[in-house]
């Protein structure tokens, strides 16, 4: 009867444990879930602002285009530069490269 | 829940590729309209006063294909590809309503395909010479055709040999066709009519037939008017082309006769000869300040073209000898109409067709190579054997660098994707009179690296078979350009089927990529004081 006793504790004590040690996984992975919805919606997101921003930002009207003046750059091409945005980091465990 | 991120991870970089290449599609638009309008880029044209802007990209069209791997973890790695199809155009309004001349070719407006990077610009439209002269020799060299080889209403000769007239001699020239709108503006100028004869009060009467006897202010008959296909058949209830009675009150439009004779000999402002009398339809009038029936259909094929200059024309003011941009005669037609889809003339642009081949980079082990040998005692060599996919699993310590490898994958393949554009016709842009690939294309480097004529072979997927000069399996993994065969009889039936141009895209990807996942172990401490 003791003996039962005591297993019955160990066992316990045991399932404790390696519940303890499962949810700090699952949280952990909740966590990195949460991140990667809030990056995928985020990085549309951010991209569609940058793009619109950028097709909007003031440029230099007198430019010279092909007869002189400031160069071409400097005026509506400022505004369709092709590496408008750099994606936003994932970030799902922590913020790296 | 791994499997979920993995998913979540995967679906959101197919979104993410998928908005990029949206938007850089526009963006690329925005900017070709804008460089060639401003004359940064000139494209085929050369000289200073081309720096003053082009028009061919006054509406850029950008298509932009791009065949990605799918971001995925599977075990031997990505291997499927994804099409990352996107569209974009743009305008600038720099140029929209620049003067076109005689000649300017490139001029002619062009949209652009960007397939794995290569770049095909096609043109929409071919700028065409037209004689006008009533018998085909006196046509001067330089012309494309003779209006006269393609009469209408069955047969009907085109020449009108009471055109203009001066005192009592009369001066023939050519009669063109234009659609007149169904619009109470036109009812007013007489452009619109639905009846000959005055029986019914709310019909518009139409003005004197120019048959046989023209007349000033003559036009066509009602029936010819709504003869849709000019073929001179009468309505009958299998011959439908033509407008029911009932039905051409409401109709949306007509033809329109107009003489290629120019009206401002009419006025007498720009003349040096005597004032002359048209003594039939309307002419044409293509000046600077004013244009009038400057959208006629000249080589009958029931479509209007856009004149651009009228030479040379004669003392009396009649057109010999017309330039016109026609949106027929480009690499791409998009003004397909059932008239067309009935001769069984293909849709252009990007088909359905795909293909994709894999293969392995090296060389076979039957040409020499050897995996085993040292390439530092041996000069000769080469190692690389035909390795599709290299795995290597488990722990592999080194004990010189004290690396642990768990696991490598390497992969050394090329997948050439082979894409399919159906031209509408070959503008020798690509390929030569001589079946010979030309050196640029509008500015840019050719794309195409094979020609074929009509006896040759792209290799098809279907690999038909039209012929022996060109049916070569190098042509596979290489872009070539089928010119298209207008004689082909198709075997089966024995019917002339002709075929039209295609560019077969072969894009030639390299995939080096792999991974390898080590783990660190040189800063561990060293078992046994090692």
């Amino acid at each position: 009867m003791i003996k039962c006793v005591k297993d019955k504790a160990h066992g316990t004590g045991q399932a404790l444990m390696e519940f303890a040690f499962c949810m700090i996984v699952v949280l952990l992975m909740m966590y990195g879930t949460m991140m990667v919805f809030r990056w995928a919606g985020l990085d549309l997101a951010e991209r569609r602002m940058a793009h619109d921003r950028m097709l909007t930002i003031d440029v230099n009207e007198d430019y010279g285009g092909s007869g002189g003046g400031p160069p071409p750059e400097t005026g509506p091409l400022k505004q369709l530069d092709s590496y408008f945005y750099k994606p936003i980091g994932m970030n799902a465990v922590w913020k790296g490269n | 829940m791994i499997f979920l991120i993995g998913i979540i991870i995967k679906q959101g970089l197919g979104f993410a590729y998928f908005q990029n290449n949206n938007l850089r599609a526009t963006r690329m638009a925005l900017k070709m309209s804008h460089e060639y309008s401003e004359g940064l880029k000139t494209g085929s044209c050369t000289g200073s006063r081309c720096r003053e802007g082009i028009s061919s990209r006054n509406s850029a069209s950008v298509l932009l294909i791009e065949d990605r791997l799918t971001a995925e973890s599977a075990k031997y790695g990505a291997i499927d590809r994804t099409p990352q199809i996107a569209m974009g155009s743009g305008l600038h309004t720099r140029n929209l309503f620049q003067e076109f001349d005689r000649g300017e070719s490139w001029n002619v407006p062009i949209v652009d395909f960007f397939i794995n990077g290569q770049h095909f610009p096609f043109t929409t439209a071919k700028l065409k010479t037209i004689c006008l002269t009533g018998d085909k020799s006196s046509c001067v060299g330089g012309y494309d055709e003779w209006y006269g080889d393609k009469p209408n209403y069955n047969g009907v000769s085109n020449w009108e040999p009471k055109c203009a007239k001066h005192g009592s001699n009369f001066y023939g020239c050519m009669r063109f066709y234009r659609v007149s709108a169904n619009h109470p503006e036109n009812i007013n100028l007489s452009y619109w009519c639905d009846t000959d004869n005055g029986l019914d009060g709310n019909l518009v009467i139409c003005p004197v037939s120019c048959d046989p006897v023209p007349a000033p202010g003559c036009n066509l008959p009602v029936e010819k008017r709504f003869d849709l296909e000019r073929d001179g058949r009468v309505l009958t209830p299998t011959e439908t082309d033509d407008v029911p009675v009932l039905e051409r009150t409401d109709f949306s439009w007509q033809w329109f006769m107009v003489m290629a004779f120019r009206e401002e000999y009419l006025d007498g402002k720009e003349v040096k000869y005597p004032k002359a009398d048209i003594n039939g339809a309307e002419g044409i009038i293509l000046h600077d300040l004013r244009t009038k029936n400057t959208r006629l259909d000249v080589d009958s094929d029931l479509k209007e073209e856009t004149i651009i200059s009228l030479y040379p024309v004669t003392k009396r003011g009649s057109i010999e000898g017309i330039q016109v941009l026609d949106d027929q005669e480009g690499d791409l037609d998009f003004t397909l109409n059932d008239q067309d889809f009935a001769a069984g003339k293909p849709v252009a642009g990007l088909t359905d067709e795909t293909q994709m081949y894999t293969f392995v980079r090296g060389p076979s082990h039957a040409s020499g190579c050897n995996p085993t040998c040292d390439p530092a005692r041996d000069p000769t060599c080469n190692q690389k054997c035909g390795t599709y996919l290299l795995i290597e699993e488990g722990k592999l310590l080194n004990p010189d660098t004290r690396q642990m490898v768990r696991s490598t994958q390497k992969k050394d393949q090329i997948d050439i994707i082979t894409r399919v554009i159906q031209l509408s016709n070959d503008t020798d842009r690509f390929c030569d009179a001589g079946s010979a690939p030309t050196a640029t294309v509008d500015g840019y480097p050719n794309p195409v690296e094979v020609c074929c004529n009509k006896n040759g072979d792209c290799y098809d997927q279907n690999h038909v078979d039209h012929g022996s000069n060109c049916v070569d399996t190098m042509n596979m993994s290489k872009t070539c350009m089928f010119e298209g065969n207008p004689d082909y009889v198709d075997p089966g039936t024995r019917n002339p089927k002709p075929l039209y141009p295609k560019i077969y895209v072969r894009t030639k990807v390299v995939d080096l990529h792999g991974r390898r996942w080590v783990t660190d172990v040189s800063e561990d401490p060293k078992p046994f004081g090692h």
